[in-house]
């Protein structure tokens, strides 16, 4: 056990050595190379996630099944039936807005863009109908 | 020395055995039906898709036990992108701290599936390119699929936030003549890393013996991989499926270390748990359906870790076996433990 420690400890230096960290770069002949272990994610990877609520205009209703999507974030998600959605994505760069579409496939309510901060904790929404 | 060692650090990682690339087959469908694959996978599986939330509870435990991204789950398939859910498994899989990365033929790559996957916290990827127009669409038995290649090739290399990525050659007869025109595409498509395989006699490219470089291919392609890297444009190198012998350092940046059930872990469409997905599947170790995936890692893989059983056959009485250790575990059946073939012995013309 001690002699593990040991080799555990010389193993993290040997990692952090410009001359050997070569050594723990594996990449599986099936597979993709790794990133970089000494490339710490927290720093590097930016997460946001733009949490919010969408509701009828006039009755004030929760609306479930809106879409919402984001050519920043990628990601397109549906809003529950409590009308409430979280839109989360991982970026390499900051982002400094978000612009959100919030689309009604089934056609009942006009579509709504909207540019938001990512420091946004929260959004509410809402939806005007379309009159026939 | 040097591999003395090399030897040394070998043995204590597999002491150790720290899980660190874990391979997931989220499916084993696939859009394309190519000549060479080695895992066999067809455009419609039996096996269904392994709903992801079965993935990530078995997986579970290893965020306790690892710290935070440092298991990295390679996605491969079948072809991952036929996945629906791709994106949300990515994205899933970074929340949890595992960084993630894909394994694709690049048909089904656009700009949309890119900004999705990036979005998603893609860490890594590698794309099939094996050879010029023709050959490659003949290799993968579809028109179009090297357009389609090469524009997820444009997509990837000119992603400045892309951690790493690297573009995979399997190099037969067919495209070893197209390798310098292959080399002079690639510059100039700003590719930065590219990593070559010749064709294992596994999967479907087991019954195709017009796949296999006689020992003058291959020596070929080893000073191609040479000169390529001293010229400094492309880092070019070799895979981790051999020994090369005298080779070995010329050709990759470390010395040949098949990590297979030492560092290196996969969950298989049918939930087996075993190493890299192209070793025999009768070397599974177990099944997150009915066993605990740690115990599995930490008790079992001894076939892996200890390779003695290996030398036998033409590996019995040789003096690199101390090197090699019986070559790469996809090498070899549970039937016999004799290499399928040696890729030092074939550049020394024994092959």
């Amino acid at each position: 056990m001690k002699k593990q420690s040991a080799y555990k400890w010389v193993r993290g230096l040997l990692q952090a050595s410009a001359f050997t960290s070569v050594m723990f770069i594996m990449q599986a002949c099936y597979g993709t190379p790794n990133y970089n272990r000494e490339r710490e994610m927290e720093e590097d990877i930016y997460e946001t996630s733009v949490y919010g609520k969408i509701i009828d205009e006039t009755s004030l209703q929760p609306l479930a099944g809106i879409n919402i999507s984001s050519d920043e974030l990628g990601d397109a998600v549906v809003s529950d039936e409590n009308g409430e959605f979280i839109i989360t994505a991982y970026s390499y760069i900051q982002l400094d807005s978000i612009d959100l579409s919030f689309t009604d496939t089934a056609g009942h309510y006009a579509s709504f863009d909207t540019l938001v901060s990512p420091e946004c904790d929260s959004l509410n929404i809402k939806l005007s109908q379309i009159k026939a | 020395m040097h591999q003395l060692f090399h030897n040394y650090f070998r043995r204590k990682e597999t002491q150790l055995h720290e899980l660190n690339y874990l391979f997931w087959e989220c499916t084993q469908r696939c859009n394309l039906n190519c000549r060479h694959c080695g895992s066999d996978c067809s455009v419609s599986s039996i096996l269904k898709d392994m709903p992801f939330e079965d993935f990530i509870k078995a997986i579970s435990p290893l965020e306790k036990r690892y710290p935070c991204n440092s298991v990295f789950v390679v996605i491969t398939g079948g072809e991952p992108l036929v996945r629906q859910d791709l994106a949300d498994c990515g994205r899933e899989l970074r929340r949890h701290g595992f960084p993630w990365s894909i394994v694709t033929n690049g048909f089904a790559y656009d700009s949309v599936m890119h900004h999705k996957l990036m979005s998603a916290g893609l860490c890594s990827i590698t794309v099939s390119l094996d050879g010029l127009r023709e050959t490659h669409d003949a290799f993968r038995k579809r028109q179009g699929s090297f357009d389609h290649a090469l524009n997820a090739i444009d997509l990837i290399a000119n992603e400045k936030s892309l951690p790493t990525y690297d573009i995979v050659t399997c190099v037969s007869p067919m495209n070893i003549a197209q390798l310098d025109d292959m080399k002079k595409l690639l510059i100039e498509h700003k590719v930065k890393a590219w990593r070559f395989f010749t064709i294992a006699p596994i999967g479907r490219a087991a019954a195709d013996d017009g796949l296999k470089l006689d020992s003058i291919q291959m020596k070929q392609l080893i000073d191609f991989i040479i000169t390529t890297r001293k010229e400094g444009k492309i880092d070019a190198k070799f895979s981790c499926e051999a020994y090369l012998g005298k080779y070995d350092r010329n050709v990759r940046d470390w010395h040949y270390f098949c990590r297979a059930g030492i560092n290196i872990c996969s969950v298989l469409a049918d939930g087996s748990i075993s190493a890299c997905p192209n070793i025999d599947r009768r070397f599974a170790q177990g099944n997150i359906y009915n066993d605990n995936f740690l115990d599995v890692w930490d008790n079992k893989f001894d076939v892996f870790r200890n390779r003695d059983w290996m030398k036998c056959g033409q590996c019995a009485n040789c003096k690199d076996f101390k090197n090699c250790l019986g070559g790469a575990m996809h090498l070899h059946t549970v039937d016999s433990g004799e290499i399928m073939e040696c890729h030092w012995q074939k550049l020394k013309g024994n092959g």
